[in-house]
Formats: structure tokens, C-alpha cells, sequence
């Protein structure tokens, strides 16, 4: 059964998993402009 | 980022945003699993049910929705609550989170997926939850890009102050209000934007839908008109401006009056008169750069003379009006908990039942850092990064965390309107870290191998010259802002774009950081938003999903489930008659009345105070004039709720001193003074005999003594003073596993005839004519 540590381990998991896709979406869109 | 640097002449930059824009879906997508699956930890580790009190509530009025249809919601009068008074409940609730679970509940049954309502509404706030993080998305997105966007959305997906207000089973308005609140802004800022029409009747719908949804609707109506006033102050007056804020005006408060619980109160209370004030200065505006396009100069000058002369005496006039009129009302106009927000101590001043409510007090600091964590650093990072450049829709997040914060200083329920703001904010903040961290690398690594690209790049974007890095992004949004800000930002404009400034060349290289140290950065933000991450689970999985009807404990033995609030209200609801009326404090009366479908006299509305101070002064009274009261309303069966055999300290006797003073407010003889030895509240044997005596010390200490043979309260940390006592006017007729409800029936009136007969006799007997006995036998 799914309980509430495996929740746990999903909810860390994802919230840092996105903050990493965020990152990357920022790298993705980052158009460096410099001299 | 192989698809990136792949040579693809011509197009770098639309591959750049096709695979940006299948990033940023599958981030959102993401985003809504997590915002509903955090919220699940009530359900796994409990069970899916409604929590606490107000939930009960609403969950009652759904069924009946569900049950009855939308006509007959409307009429409903409910004689189960307030008795004898009853509430008429169609037109005192605030419908919008009933009818969007009723909603909900009627499509999924419609398409055959047979939920019960209550699964519907213990998942209503989950989903919302979802819906508000994508709604902060989009509003982010328009003040500071894409990015920005994201990252806002993702902290709002796990804020702890939202998820308190939003587990599974947290059935409350605030589960689609935050969303209602976020979206409505969203939708002012897009007008703001566009300036489109479309946008702008949206915007009244959404606000329609707060309306119905919340009560702090008034925060909106509120902060909108400021923001306009503060664009119109520092010369920002535009179309755009006007079309985003009048149909708001017009528009909402038709459809905020079609909602009974607010009906007029939408154009006679001080509350919504901001909004009218500069909706009248928005005009006087418009009007003066309408007649400065028509008029020369010289002519114009005459006419603002005229027109500020005219204009001083007749607002003169409009505010002395309005004056009188919020004067001529008892409360100044203001209802007791606005007031409250504009002067925090009015409350425990003048109306103890808002003071009594603990979500009603100023929060302490900690709870600050319980509720947003690492966000209340991240802010003023935030705020800075919407003054660089400053536009429209960035002065109003400003103005957004400015006003929400303080108000969730007033009142620690309202960090519920703070977490969007701040999570906006902070959002912003990482975004333009992220920019200039993610920025440097791919130039970094980049530098050696594309020149070339670079080159075609530049050339692309000369048009569009940008401040700075963060301003890099090609987000529509931006650029909007940019074009449409005031002739004085226009003017600013104009100037840098005639000669591609120096300065942001400087400014571009300046932002430049070595390889090492971004990537040192980044995961440094990284191990923040961990934290930050972990931080959030923790404080769902265990701070805010315990449902309050069930309690749990954890020792030595193992876990321990407190269930006496169910094993009660079912004792009610099988061993009493349909018809009988329950007293107890307010805080059971919606759970009484939802889960044993009992009449109760007060429950949580608190609509009545006076009928909250007869029950109060019961409460506060010996028996025999306790029973008196009681009996007059009535009641059958009184629940008290008491923690100390098991250390439950959200007791009666925690709360009895709000009865006092509640109590005492309406009716004068019960004094708070009485009830306090030398200003100390005590249960011991130092205790006043006014409390020793009252009804709510015997109710909850009845036969407490047979548990240990001291009498040892563990929530008061004390032996009890009145140990032995006998009850007179009430008895015991249910005591939960725990304690911790205690249900005492009360006892029938003497037989009144045969005491009256009695006495007749006697008179008879000392010579009384039998006439008047023969005159009413019954009296």
C-alpha cells in the first residue's frame, strides 16, 4: 500500500525534481546577449 | 539543449521557445500533481473525512444542494441551528464553494462516475489548489515573464499556509477563494496589459465568483482601487488603466449585489466605498487628458483652473456626504472585523466573540516562518527585482505584498492572502537569479564554439534593446508592459532606443559570472528550494493534516486515536429523539448539526451574539440558574468538551473565559472579576467559588475525580479544587471513551401541580375559599 512515508519520499521528490526542471527551463530559455 | 546548439539557420530562437514552451507545460502539469498530491497526507494517514468545524458545515449545505436543487438551496430555511430563532441559510452563506462542489458532484455523477458528495468536497480543495498555483502562473507570467512565472507557481503549489486551508477534507471558502483571488488579479492585469474589453468583463466574472466564494472578497475591491490610485498618482493614467478598472466597478458590483449574502451591502457599506471614490477620480482623469487633447495648451490651463475649482467643491460635498452617512451607522459603516483590521486592538476592545477566535489574533513570528519559510527572505529580493523596471502590473504585486502583509499582521488568518504575494515575490526573486546564473553559464560555455550564432542573435534583437539579462527573455508580456507604460516612461524609452546605450552594454558584461561560481550558485539554490521542499512536506504531513475530529498521539505504547467526537455525536444521533436541542459552546454547533443531526441553539455563524450570550451565561452560571436558561430554550442535552484526563487543551475550560466575557457583555451580573483570583485564571482549590459553582466547572469535573482519586487536570497542569459534588439539575448520560465529551441530560421540572396542590392545600387548610383553586388547576 501507498502510505504516508511513500508520499512523502513522492512529494520531496517531485517539489525538488520541479525546482530543477524550473532551472532548466530557465537555461533553456536564456538567451545570453553579452559583448 | 543538443536541439539548441544543433544548427538550424534562421530559427534559434522560435526552437528556443517551442522547446521552452513543452518545458513549461510539462512543469505546470507537474505543478498541479504535486499541489494535489501534498495534500493527500490527511487522507493516508487519517481517512478521507471533513475536518474541524466550518467544513461540517458547508459539507451539510452541500448534500442539501445536492439533494434538493438550486431553487430550494436558495429558500432554505434551517430550524436546526439558532433555535428558536433558526437561520435563514440561502441567504446568509456565502454559495460559491457549495455550488462549485455541487457542480463538480452533478457533472461527475452525469457522466456516470458515482462519487459521493463527500469524496467530492473532502477533494474540492486539492484540486482548486491546482487550478490556483496554474492562476499564479498566469499572473506572474504577466508581471515578470514565463519564468518567473513558473517558479512562483511552484512554490504556491507548496506553501504551507495554503496547504493548511487546503488539505483534503479542509472543506472551507478559502479552498476556492485563493484561487478566486489569484485568478481575479490575474485577470486585472491582463486588462491592464491588453486593455481588452473581453478581458475586462472576465475580470468582473472572476470577482463575481470571489464574491460568492469569500468574504475577503473586500481585500480585492480594495487593493485594486489603490493600485489604480497609485498609477494615477504617479502619472500612469491610461486607456488600459481605465479599461481594467471601471467595467471592474460596474460590472462587480452588479454581479457582487446578485449574491443575497451581500445584496446591498455592495454599494452601502464603507467597505466597497474606496472603490466607488476613485472609480469617480478615475473619470475626473480621463476627462482632464481627454479635454488636454482637445484643447491648446494656454486653453487648457483655463479649464484645469476651472476644473479643480468646480472639482474641490463638489468632492468637498461627495466626502461630506459620505461622512455623514458612514457616521449616521452604529459600527461607523464598518463591520467588526473590518475595523479590526484597520486597528488591531478594536476587536479585543469591543467585540470579544471575533477576539475569541484564535485565527483572529496577530501572528508571532515563528508562524511566519512555519507558513512561508524561506519565502519571507526571498521577498524583499522580490520586490526589488518588480522596481527594476518598475511597470503596472509589477507596482501592483508591490502594492499586493505591501497591503498583505500588513493585514497578516492584524489577523494570522489572513497569511492565506500573504502566501500568493509572497510566493509571487519570491518567484520573481529566483527567476532573476536563476536568468543571470543560467544566463552566464550557457554564455560561458557557449562563448568559444558559436560566435557566429551569437552575431545572427544580435542582430535579431537590436530592435528590442534590454536592460539587463533577466530582461533577455522575449516574453510578450514584457514587452507589452514596456510599450504601454505612461508618456513619461515613454519619453525614458524613447531616449535609450535612439542611441543602443553604453551603459547596458557595461551593465550586460557586468552580469556575466564566471562558470564555477554560477553553477556553485545554482546548486546553492537548488539545496534552498530543497529545503524549502522539505520543509513544506514536513509541515503537511504533519503540522497541518491532522483533521481535528480525530486526534492522534504518538508514546511509547504506539499510536493513539482519540475518536470520541464521532463515538459522541453518534450517541446523539441514535439515543436521542430527532427533535431534541443540544446546548453547547459554538464551536460544536456545526458539527452537531452535520454529523448527529441535532438542533442546536448557537453554532459556529455567530450571527447573534446575544443568543452566544445567553448560552455564555448558562455556561457561566450555577445550576440552578444555568438549568433555568436551559430549559428555557428548550434544551435537552448539554455537550461539554473536555480534555483533561487525556491533555486535549482546545477544551471548554481553555475556553470558558471568552464565555465569561462574551456572557458578560450582554448580560452585566457576570463579571470576568468574579471568575479570576487576583487576576489569575485557576481551576484549583484556589479558584473563586463563582467558578467552582458554575455549570461549566461542574459539567466538565462531574465524577473527574474517580478517574485517578486526585483529580489531576493534565491541561491545567493542576489538581482540580471542587472534587466531590453532587449534580442537582442535570445528570450524565453519556461520557466519551477518552473524556473528552461529556453529554448530561437535563433533569425534568418538578411536578409543579402537585407542588402547587400542596401549597393550595395548606392554604385551604388555613382558611383559603376553594374558589380560586377551582379558578386554574393548572397553575
Amino acid at each position: 500500500m501507498f502510505d504516508d512515508q511513500d508520499l512523502g519520499f513522492f512529494a520531496n521528490f517531485l517539489g525538488i525534481f520541479i525546482f530543477i526542471l524550473v532551472i532548466a527551463y530557465h537555461f533553456v530559455m536564456a538567451d545570453p546577449k553579452f559583448e | 539543449m543538443a536541439a539548441l546548439e544543433s544548427p538550424l539557420p534562421g530559427t534559434p530562437t522560435a526552437m528556443r521557445n517551442a522547446f521552452g514552451n513543452v518545458l513549461s507545460v510539462l512543469i505546470l502539469v507537474l505543478i498541479g500533481v504535486l499541489a494535489f498530491s501534498i495534500r493527500l497526507f490527511s487522507v493516508i494517514k487519517y481517512e478521507s473525512v471533513i475536518h474541524e468545524f466550518d467544513p461540517y458545515f458547508n459539507y451539510r449545505v452541500t448534500q442539501f444542494l445536492s439533494k434538493n436543487g438550486i431553487y430550494e438551496f436558495w429558500n432554505w430555511f434551517d430550524d436546526r441551528t439558532w433555535y428558536p430563532l433558526g437561520r435563514v441559510i440561502g441567504g446568509t452563506v456565502y454559495p460559491g464553494l457549495t455550488l462549485t462542489a455541487g457542480t463538480i458532484w452533478w457533472g461527475l455523477n452525469s457522466l456516470n462516475i458515482p462519487l459521493s458528495v463527500e469524496t467530492v468536497c473532502v477533494f474540492t480543495a486539492p484540486v482548486f489548489s491546482a487550478f490556483a498555483s496554474w492562476a499564479t502562473y498566469l499572473l506572474t507570467k504577466e508581471v515578470k515573464g514565463s519564468g518567473a512565472g513558473l517558479a512562483a507557481a511552484a512554490l504556491l503549489a507548496m506553501v504551507p499556509s495554503y496547504i493548511s486551508r487546503s488539505v483534503a477534507g479542509s472543506y472551507d471558502n478559502e479552498a476556492v477563494a485563493i484561487f478566486a483571488l489569484i485568478f481575479t488579479f490575474y485577470l486585472y492585469i491582463k486588462t491592464l496589459n491588453t486593455g481588452s474589453l473581453f478581458y475586462a468583463t472576465l475580470n468582473a466574472l472572476a470577482y463575481f465568483y470571489m464574491v460568492c466564494s469569500w468574504g475577503g472578497y473586500t481585500f480585492i475591491i480594495n487593493l485594486i482601487p489603490m493600485h489604480v490610485l497609485l498609477c494615477i498618482v504617479t502619472g500612469r493614467y491610461s486607456p488600459r488603466l481605465y479599461i481594467a478598472y471601471a467595467p471592474l466597478v460596474v460590472l462587480g458590483t452588479l454581479l457582487a449585489a446578485l449574491v443575497p449574502v451581500v445584496g446591498f451591502n455592495a454599494v452601502l457599506t464603507s467597505e466597497h466605498f474606496a472603490s466607488f471614490l476613485v472609480f469617480i477620480i478615475i473619470h475626473v482623469v480621463a476627462l482632464v487628458y481627454y479635454i488636454k487633447g482637445i484643447l491648446s495648451p494656454k486653453m487648457f490651463k483655463v479649464a484645469v483652473t476651472l476644473v479643480v475649482s468646480i472639482g474641490m467643491v463638489v468632492c468637498f460635498i461627495v466626502v461630506a456626504i459620505l461622512v455623514a452617512l458612514v457616521a449616521s451607522s452604529p459600527t461607523g459603516g464598518w463591520s467588526g472585523r473590518s475595523l479590526s483590521l484597520l486597528d488591531p486592538t478594536y476587536a479585543s476592545k469591543y467585540i470579544p466573540i471575533i477576539a475569541s477566535v484564535s485565527e483572529h489574533q496577530p501572528p508571532t513570528w515563528p508562524s511566519y516562518f512555519m507558513d512561508i519559510n524561506v519565502l519571507a527572505f526571498l521577498v524583499p529580493a522580490g520586490i526589488i527585482a518588480c522596481f527594476s523596471p518598475l511597470s503596472d502590473a509589477s507596482s501592483f504585486v508591490v502594492l499586493y505584498i505591501v497591503m498583505s502583509v500588513y493585514f497578516s499582521g492584524v489577523m494570522v488568518r489572513l497569511m492565506l492572502v500573504l502566501a500568493p504575494a509572497a510566493c509571487i515575490m519570491s518567484g520573481i526573486a529566483l527567476s532573476q537569479a536563476f536568468d543571470v546564473f543560467t544566463g552566464s553559464i550557457k554564455y560561458q560555455l557557449g562563448a568559444s564554439s558559436n560566435s557566429t550564432d551569437d552575431a545572427e542573435d544580435n542582430t535579431s534583437t537590436n530592435n528590442a534593446p534590454k536592460d539587463d539579462v533577466s530582461a533577455g527573455k522575449t516574453d510578450k508580456g514584457e514587452e507589452i508592459v514596456k510599450e504601454r507604460s505612461s508618456k513619461k516612461g515613454k519619453k525614458k524609452e524613447r531616449e535609450p532606443a535612439d542611441k543602443p546605450s553604453v551603459k547596458a552594454k557595461i551593465k550586460k558584461k557586468a552580469l556575466v559570472l564566471p562558470l564555477e561560481a554560477s553553477i556553485v550558485a545554482l546548486l546553492l539554490l537548488i539545496m534552498l528550494g530543497a529545503f524549502y521542499v522539505i520543509h513544506c512536506v514536513w509541515a503537511a504531513a504533519e503540522a497541518y493534516s491532522a483533521p481535528s475530529i480525530v486526534l492522534t498521539s504518538q508514546s511509547r505504547d504506539g499510536l493513539h486515536v482519540f475518536d470520541d467526537f464521532r463515538e459522541s455525536y453518534a450517541w446523539l444521533s441514535h439515543n436521542t429523539d430527532v427533535d431534541d436541542k443540544v446546548a453547547s459552546w459554538w464551536d460544536y454547533g456545526y458539527q452537531t448539526t452535520a454529523m448527529a443531526n441535532r438542533t442546536v441553539i448557537v453554532d459556529n455563524n455567530t450571527w447573534n451574539n446575544t443568543h452566544i450570550a445567553t448560552v455564555g451565561t448558562a455556561m457561566s452560571s450555577p445550576e440552578k440558574a444555568a438549568w433555568e436558561i436551559f430549559n428555557s430554550l428548550d434544551v435537552k442535552y448539554v455537550l461539554v468538551v473536555f480534555g483533561g484526563l487525556i491533555g486535549y487543551p482546545s477544551d471548554d475550560i481553555n475556553k470558558f473565559l471568552w464565555m465569561v466575557r462574551i456572557g458578560g457583555g450582554v448580560f452585566p451580573h457576570i463579571k470576568e472579576a468574579d471568575y479570576l483570583r487576583d487576576g489569575q485564571y485557576r481551576i484549583d482549590s484556589e479558584a473563586t467559588p463563582t467558578m467552582l459553582n458554575s455549570l461549566m466547572y461542574k459539567l466538565s469535573y462531574y465524577r473527574f475525580v474517580e478517574t485517578d482519586g486526585k483529580g489531576y487536570d493534565r491541561v491545567r497542569r493542576t489538581e482540580i479544587g471542587k472534587k466531590h459534588f453532587k449534580l442537582t439539575h442535570f445528570e450524565e448520560v453519556f461520557t466519551s471513551h477518552h473524556w473528552m465529551v461529556r453529554l448530561y441530560k437535563l433533569k425534568p421540572p418538578r411536578n409543579r401541580i402537585r407542588g402547587k396542590a400542596k401549597k393550595l392545600k395548606s392554604k385551604t387548610s388555613s382558611g383559603l375559599s376553594s374558589k380560586s383553586a377551582k379558578k386554574n388547576p393548572w397553575v
